[in-house]
């Protein structure tokens, strides 16, 4: 059988075509690699084999068939074939009926919603909860007769460059397993880098797919705001937020951004962009495309603190691309210092409001005491047989349980099945007396959220519950969005001169595990040369560019990752760039990660 | 109005929140429809559910724009959506979806009657969009959340304190709601809640310039309510500062069983809302021939029609204000004025409409909507019969002028009409047509109905002797005995004559048959 290792998508597209090799076995491939090599990883947080091989199949018997059709058509078209009439070659397919992703296993941050499956958000809050819907891009997968393989890893409710802050694990980079794999969504990011699937989709809210990919030496894609529909997709900040792919090259991020862009009238927020064929662009992207387009570096992106193996690497490639006629234009985007400021009003803002619906209510983990018995139960909403998702109950005295309980002596929560395995000895640190209880809604509600939500998330949502407040709103949220209007304009301008901006997306490489968790300030400056694309709502993406030297002080021998950044809906004209940069580099030819495992 | 000290004045502004009638929520698909099983009409936008997103009703835009320029208000052509954020278990999403800053309208007025045929003109700050939120049932230990009202569109309207007296304000809320249910805006039904009511009240001396502190009054669900609510939130208020004590800032609720009104929050513990702009959802931008579309759909208004009837159809002001409260009903006696050609006077076409018309369609309501076999009537039922009645008027215009000009052309006498009209509505057969099958045609033949009062006078002897001997009452019951045994059909007119000829007679002495014998 032919190797299937770190195969992309368009590779294994091909194999299908060819009858070479069955979904089946790429899926078979996948779910091995991923048991034998994850529990280093961590990427997965959960694994779906059982639907991944059934989905196979059906993707196996609907390839079969269309491939019988096919030869059977290709038949009927040979008798005709000295009329001139056949416009398609032999061997090409009708793309709709076999886009590229059928029979393709996917990793899907456990951000996005699937109907039946857990969407976790990798929060405790969200431990339990089953989607009863799709999100529109998984519903558009679906359409491509995509392989789910399971959900990944990242930092919960997004907030984070590293993973570390999910509720269950920390996602590991291939590179070096000491290290992170970026953030938020390095489950994705690692799960693509260690061959644990064929490709991912991410949310990118302020690098959160950009910064992961290029810690990780994969291709991570942000597209225009817009572009791909939010529905499903649990909100950070709303207006910031994006999906997008992490892929193994080029051509696999715009074969994975075509299948899922486009209008969505349940996401308001979205576009009707025109959406090109941007595999075909890539595909047709040759080098003579170079010749006098104008790259903008910005003086900023190059400043103090980036790593000087990152700084030389852009270096040689912005040599590379002066080689084949590039015009290189030092730019300068005067606000960027303030990005940082203005994005955590605004993110935090944002995110304070939409995470206010996880309140215990009807959904997710609930905070609970019995005060007949003192004993305090944790009750997940989700594991309740007798509420579903719209049974919506509380109990406004002394135990929040069903309604026909008897408020006895007895556990009124007896009754109900409960999966009670949080326990108050795994509270990270939170200590509740529980004989001061007053057993209200009050309590319900900060107790839910105290123990169900994790440190930095409830960093943010005090941060921006501050920047909101009466008396604050002026100095803090009004002020930010002035400053998204001047680096908007900034961009604005910036384009005005150039046709694509080109920098580092990371200021260094893949930081140590533990590195900078007390720091959260460090933290964020990790997303410095990110963080602006997304207030600007442009696109922008990150693909591999080399390595750093072995003796670097910030890591040697780690992927560097080099952004491109393009106006307002100009993916096609980026992708095309970074696909030409791709081949000068050749990274993946190059290097792998040395999983050892 | 009198309060306990009449050198205080009170001062209120009201915060309307009405709902909308569309047929769907107002940033989903669900329906908006009242009274369903709990918690059945709900997806994952109205339950809030992760990752879902709001989508504009833009039937509830419309309606809310109309509202606004009923009531003379500015529409704003770029509006922004807001949330306002606060924790409580009806709210699902943790934020309302509302406006806040750029609301869709603004700087408007009402004209409203103040009696003795004043009137008085209440500014309107703003009406902005919104959704309604969920409702909680307490059952002893329990809360129950039902999330079918979450998402219903609403328009929230807040006057400027122009209001005076409760009377004013229950005189601005009718004038308000008669308008929204004119347009189809709302069913104004505030014992559902789809017409609410807060009200931010403050007293002051007379004469003084600056407003005292205020207190605001939730959810008073009935113009009753909100009368007394108001007038024992001002005393309360007088008393207290006549004794030397402030008012707090604070937020009321009216206890409608006890009338007077209970402390809910404090100033210190209102919340911080913590407004700022949805970023879901797109700013909203009203084209010229969107918001002249709409101006065009606004047809004449109850206060207009008013005014119209009684200088040009001469009818009083009870007419017109009953002839207008219910638009079909003012529609269907324009047309009937219309089809009249002047051959009956518009006064009479009035009274046929106000006392019979209205009258049977409420009895008829009840019939067919409580399947009850007796025939009483809702005072209040009148209003809402259009809702019920699905808009229509079971009677089409000509034949209810035919019903009318049968009576004006002495054919039918009036109670025998409104029997025709009674069979009309429940069978739909045609005025003329019952007349002619029942044989309901009005005896008028002098012979036959001198038969008929001399059978009676046989029948009732000792009731003649009495009346005879100056027992007027009698009379009646006479006109009566006459009116049952021609089955209703004699003219009553010529009864009275020949009763009032006979009785005049006795009385000189004169019997009938002795004339008779001497003729």
């Amino acid at each position: 059988m032919t190797s299937l290792n770190n195969l992309t998508i368009h590779e294994l597209h091909e194999l299908l075509k060819n009858k070479e090799i069955k979904s089946a076995d790429i899926t078979n491939y996948y779910i091995e690699k991923i048991k034998k090599t994850d529990s280093v990883i961590n990427s997965y947080i959960s694994l779906d084999s059982e639907g991944a091989a059934e989905e196979a199949d059906k993707a196996d018997k609907y390839i079969q068939n269309m491939l019988d059709n096919k030869s059977k058509s290709n038949n009927d078209r040979g008798s005709n074939y000295h009329d001139g009439n056949n416009k398609n070659g032999d061997n090409s397919f009708d793309e709709n009926a076999f886009p590229y992703l059928t029979g393709i296993p996917l990793s899907i941050k456990d951000i996005f919603l699937m109907k039946g499956k857990k969407t976790t958000c990798a929060s405790k809050i969200l431990e339990n909860f089953i989607s009863p819907y799709d999100s529109t891009v998984i519903k558009r997968l679906k359409e491509n007769n995509f392989i789910f393989l399971g959900k990944v890893n990242m930092d919960e409710f997004a907030m984070g460059s590293s993973t570390e802050n999910s509720a269950f694990k920390s996602t590991k980079n291939p590179w070096d397993t000491k290290r992170v794999p970026g953030g938020s969504s390095g489950g994705s990011a690692a799960s693509v880098s260690a061959d644990l699937c064929a490709g991912s989709f991410g949310t990118d809210t302020g690098g959160s797919i950009r910064q992961p990919a290029s810690l990780c030496g994969v291709v991570g894609l942000k597209p225009t705001y817009g572009m791909i529909s939010r529905y499903g997709i649990i909100a950070f900040s709303s207006s910031l937020d994006q999906a997008g792919p992490v892929a193994k090259d080029v051509l696999d991020s715009a074969i994975l951004l075509e299948a899922v862009s486009g209008f969505d009238r349940l996401d308001s927020t979205s576009r009707k962009f025109k959406i090109k064929k941007y595999s075909d662009i890539v595909k047709k992207a040759d080098k003579s495309k170079i010749k006098g387009l104008k790259i903008g570096i910005p003086k900023e992106f190059l400043s103090e603190g980036l790593d000087k193996d990152i700084l030389s690497n852009i270096q040689e490639i912005k040599n590379n691309l002066k080689e084949l006629g590039a015009e290189i234009i030092e730019i300068s985007l005067p606000d960027t210092a303030y990005s940082i400021a203005a994005y955590y009003v605004i993110a935090t803002s944002e995110a304070s409001s939409n995470l206010e619906r996880y309140d215990g209510i009807r959904y997710g983990y609930r905070f609970a005491q019995n005060n007949n018995n003192g004993n305090t139960n944790y009750i997940d909403n989700n594991s309740r047989k007798d509420v579903n998702n719209t049974g919506a109950l509380y109990n406004n005295n002394n135990s929040y349980t069903a309604a026909n309980n008897n408020t006895g002596n007895s556990n009124s929560d007896s009754n109900l099945d409960l999966d009670l395995d949080l326990d108050l000895t795994n509270l990270s640190g939170i200590d509740i007396d529980t004989s001061k209880l007053k057993n209200n809604l009050e309590e319900l509600y900060s107790y839910s959220r105290t123990i169900g939500f994790g440190k930095e998330v409830k960093r943010r949502i005090m941060l921006g519950t501050f920047a909101l407040s009466a008396g604050y709103y002026d100095a803090y949220y009004k002020k930010a969005s002035l400053i998204r209007k001047l680096i908007i304009k900034n961009y604005k301008d910036a384009f005005g001169k150039v046709d694509l901006i080109m920098g580092p997306t990371s200021p260094t490489p893949a930081f140590l595990i533990g590195e900078k968790t007390d720091d959260p300030l460090s933290m964020y400056l990790s997303d410095i040369y990110t963080i602006s694309v997304n207030l600007a709502y442009l696109p922008a993406m990150s693909l591999p560019s080399g390595l750093t030297k072995e003796n670097n002080p910030n890591g040697g021998g780690l992927p560097i990752g080099l952004q491109i950044i393009a106006p307002w809906c100009a993916e096609d004209k980026m992708l095309e760039t970074a696909k030409i940069i791709e081949d000068i580099v050749n990274f993946r030819k190059k290097f792998q990660p040395d999983l050892n495992i | 109005m009198e309060y306990i000290d009449n050198s205080f004045e009170a001062v209120i502004g009201l915060e309307v929140h009405t709902q909308l009638l569309t047929a769907t929520k107002m940033f989903c698909s669900c329906p908006n429809v009242f009274g369903k099983e709990p918690n059945s009409l709900v997806c994952p936008v109205c339950l809030a559910l992760p990752g879902s997103l709001p989508v504009i009703n833009f039937n509830a835009v419309k309606l809310a724009v109309k509202a606004a320029l009923a009531i003379n208000l500015n529409i704003n052509k770029k509006s922004l959506f807001a949330r306002k954020n606060y924790f409580y278990p009806d709210l699902p999403k943790g934020y309302q979806i509302s406006q806040f800053q750029d609301p869709v309208s603004s700087n408007g007025y009402l004209i409203i009657n103040i009696g003795e045929g004043k009137e008085k003109k209440i500014r309107i700050n703003r009406l902005h969009i919104e959704e309604d939120a969920g409702k909680l049932i307490h059952a002893g230990y329990n809360s129950f959340v039902d999330l079918n009202r979450a998402g219903t569109p609403l328009a929230e309207i807040v006057s400027e304190p122009d209001l005076n007296s409760p009377a004013e304000a229950v005189a601005y809320l009718k004038e308000l709601r008669d308008i929204l249910v004119y347009l189809d805006i709302s069913d104004g039904n505030m014992e559902e809640g789809s017409f609410r009511c807060d009200a931010n009240i403050s007293v002051r001396k007379k004469g003084d310039a600056k407003l005292g502190t205020r207190t605001e009054v939730k959810n008073v669900n009935s113009f009753k309510f909100v009368e007394k609510a108001l007038e024992y939130e001002i005393n309360r208020q007088i008393e207290l500062l006549l004794n030397g004590g402030k008012v707090i800032q604070e937020t009321l609720l009216f206890n409608s069983k006890t009338g007077k009104t209970e402390s809910m929050r404090g100033k210190e513990e209102a919340h911080d809302y913590r407004y700022f702009e949805e970023p879901d959802l797109s700013p909203l931008i009203l084209g010229e021939e969107f918001i002249a579309e709409i101006k065009n759909s606004i047809t004449e208004l109850p206060r207009a029609k008013r005014e119209r009837y009684i200088r040009e159809y001469a009818l009083s002001e009870y007419d017109s204000e009953e002839l207008t409260r219910n638009k079909e009903i003012a529609y269907y006696f324009e047309d009937l004025i219309k089809a009249n050609k002047d051959r009956v006077e518009i006064k009479k076409i009035a009274n046929w409409v106000i006392n019979d018309l209205l009258f049977e369609l409420k009895t008829v309501r009840l019939d067919q909507e409580l399947g009850l076999d007796q025939r009483t009537t809702l005072d209040q039922s009148a209003d809402n019969f259009e809702i019920k009645h699905g808009g229509m008027i079971p009677v089409k215009i000509e034949d209810f002028l035919e019903l009318i000009l049968e009576v004006e052309a002495g054919n039918i006498n009036k109670n025998t009409g409104k029997k025709v009209l009674d069979e009309m509505l429940s069978t739909g057969k045609k005025a003329g047509d019952i007349i002619k099958e029942k044989n309901l045609i009005q005896v008028s033949d002098e012979k036959g109905l001198e038969d008929t009062i001399k059978q009676v006078f046989e029948e009732n002897p000792n009731e003649l002797e009495a009346l005879i001997d100056g027992k007027d009452k009698l009379f009646g019951f006479f006109v009566g005995e006459a009116m049952k045994k021609t089955k209703g059909k004699a003219n009553p007119k010529k009864v009275n004559e020949i009763l009032n000829k006979h009785i005049e007679n006795y009385k000189s002495g004169i019997r009938i048959n002795q004339e008779q014998g001497q003729s």
